[in-house]
């Protein structure tokens, strides 16, 4: 291959046709994705309404909600028996 | 004593040239990288080890190298050049990677796109410079940040520039933590670095169940080309979230991508022969690459700037270089850059959100191309 710099190249290539329906492409895809995922949680709330959320054949992992409110709760547990201990017996 | 000469012609020492002298050096420079720097240590290592196999002058009518018929490098090396390999990389991709921020913030699913500016103002620079458009796609394709997506369009648009090419990806890969902090210091306000972002919210698992199939759906009806890598994406990313495919999905992303890894790595490196490597067309590729990195981080960057004057609650621009992929490397640069203004403010989370669009928005912006440029 030889270096040969020239805006002729780039036009003979389409280079710029390429490059506008490339981004308007990637740009369309993600948006849409981006919709979807915008507007799924509405949607779910409908479908759970009419499949509500059953038995599962397997275990799903546990929610980060129910992990949050374990170490709640021993942080909890934890600052009441140490302050508890500073606290003058009635 | 005769077969004693003939012997010693047929060592490596004896047919030995300076371009394969040079490429061992740069195939132990790579390994030391990787061991000494833990830059990309998985992938620079075989590519390195490789490196240096493949540089040792075969004998002639011996089937040694990557490019003998028959040798069982050529075999190793089939899974590069027919585009194999990297979809496999891409179903173990998919099952460890959690959408769950890019889902909790959907609006940053755009800064994947706009990093994505570097494959198609590189195409350009490489057409300018006299390409073809089969290897300016091939060689624009670097600026995605994504090794296996590099390989699968070079194999299918430029199989004889595959090397350069997936060395090129895989050095500036390495290379993020290097490349990207002077570009998002000088694109960015220091009152910019220091905005803090909501926390995500709470993804559900019908939500990360249902994105990949949706998310499969939009991107391969709209770019079909990207369907190989999107659908192992995003299958991998299913047998995850499923909950009911927990063994596969533990294969896909354990044993398999590394066996995977060992063999691209390796056969890409083994690709470098001196011969076909040292060309100044590889030059102008290593220069192409480095400027699609640059114009990728700063596309996601300024496009972030320009997501902030019109929406409310603002987004910090420095999480828009991580959609340039380079999964989580570029998540994990934004993270250290933040946290040297802000120390509390965590900025990776956020930043995974782009980083994993900017792999799918790689792999539709390689099926753009296959489907433009295929002869």
């Amino acid at each position: 291959m030889e270096v040969n710099l020239s805006i002729q190249n780039i036009l003979d290539g389409h280079g710029v046709g390429i490059s506008i329906t490339g981004m308007v492409v990637v740009f369309a895809a993600l948006a849409l994705i981006s919709t979807f995922i915008a507007l799924l949680p509405a949607v779910l709330r409908i479908v759970n309404k009419i499949f509500p959320l059953g038995e599962t054949p397997h275990a799903l992992p546990r929610s980060s909600d129910s992990l949050e409110n374990e170490v709640i709760a021993a942080i909890g547990l934890a600052l009441h028996t140490e302050m508890g201990k500073h606290i003058p017996d009635k | 004593m005769e077969i004693f000469y003939e012997f010693l012609n047929t060592t490596g020492f004896a047919m030995m040239t300076w371009g394969n002298a040079i490429m061992i050096l740069v195939g132990i420079t790579f390994v030391s990288l990787a061991i000494m720097k833990d830059y990309e240590p998985l992938l620079l290592l075989p590519i390195g080890f490789g490196a240096i196999v493949g540089n040792i002058p075969s004998i002639q009518g011996m089937a040694l190298n990557v490019y003998d018929e028959g040798s069982v490098l050529s075999y190793l090396y089939f899974g590069v050049s027919k585009g194999i390999l990297p979809p496999i990389i891409f179903l173990g991709i998919g099952a460890m990677t959690d959408f769950s921020t890019m889902l909790s913030n959907p609006k940053l699913v755009l800064l994947g796109a706009a990093a994505q500016v570097g494959i198609f103002l590189t195409l350009i620079g490489a057409l300018y410079m006299g390409f073809n458009p089969s290897e300016a796609g091939a060689i624009g394709i670097i600026g995605g940040a994504d090794g296996p997506t590099a390989i699968f369009l070079a194999s299918k648009l430029a199989p004889h520039l595959l090397g350069s090419i997936a060395i090129a990806a895989y050095s500036y890969m390495a290379l993020v933590p290097v490349i990207q902090p002077p570009i998002m210091k000088l694109l960015t306000t220091k009152k910019e670095r220091l905005i803090r972002m909501k926390a995500p919210r709470h993804v559900s698992q019908r939500e990360k169940i249902i994105f990949p199939i949706a998310a499969f759906l939009v991107a391969s009806l709209i770019a079909p080309g990207a369907l190989v890598l999107i659908g192992m994406l995003f299958l991998g990313n299913l047998l995850k979230e499923s909950c009911v495919t927990e063994r596969l999905a533990n294969t896909a992303r354990n044993a398999m991508i590394d066996i995977v890894t060992i063999f691209l790595g390796f056969s890409v490196g083994a690709s470098t022969q001196a011969q076909t490597f040292l060309t100044p067309q590889s030059l102008l590729i290593f220069g192409l690459g480095a400027l699609s990195f640059a114009i990728a981080t700063a596309g996601g960057i300024l496009f972030a700037k320009l997501m902030n004057l019109f929406i409310r609650e603002k987004i910090n621009p420095l999480i828009g270089a991580a959609g340039v992929s380079a999964v989580p490397d570029s998540a994990r640069v934004v993270q250290i850059v933040g946290q040297k203004e802000d120390p509390h403010n965590f900025l990776l989370m956020h930043a995974m959100a782009p980083n994993v669009a900017g792999v799918i928005g790689s792999a539709i912006c390689a099926g753009i191309l296959w489907s433009v440029l295929v002869k």
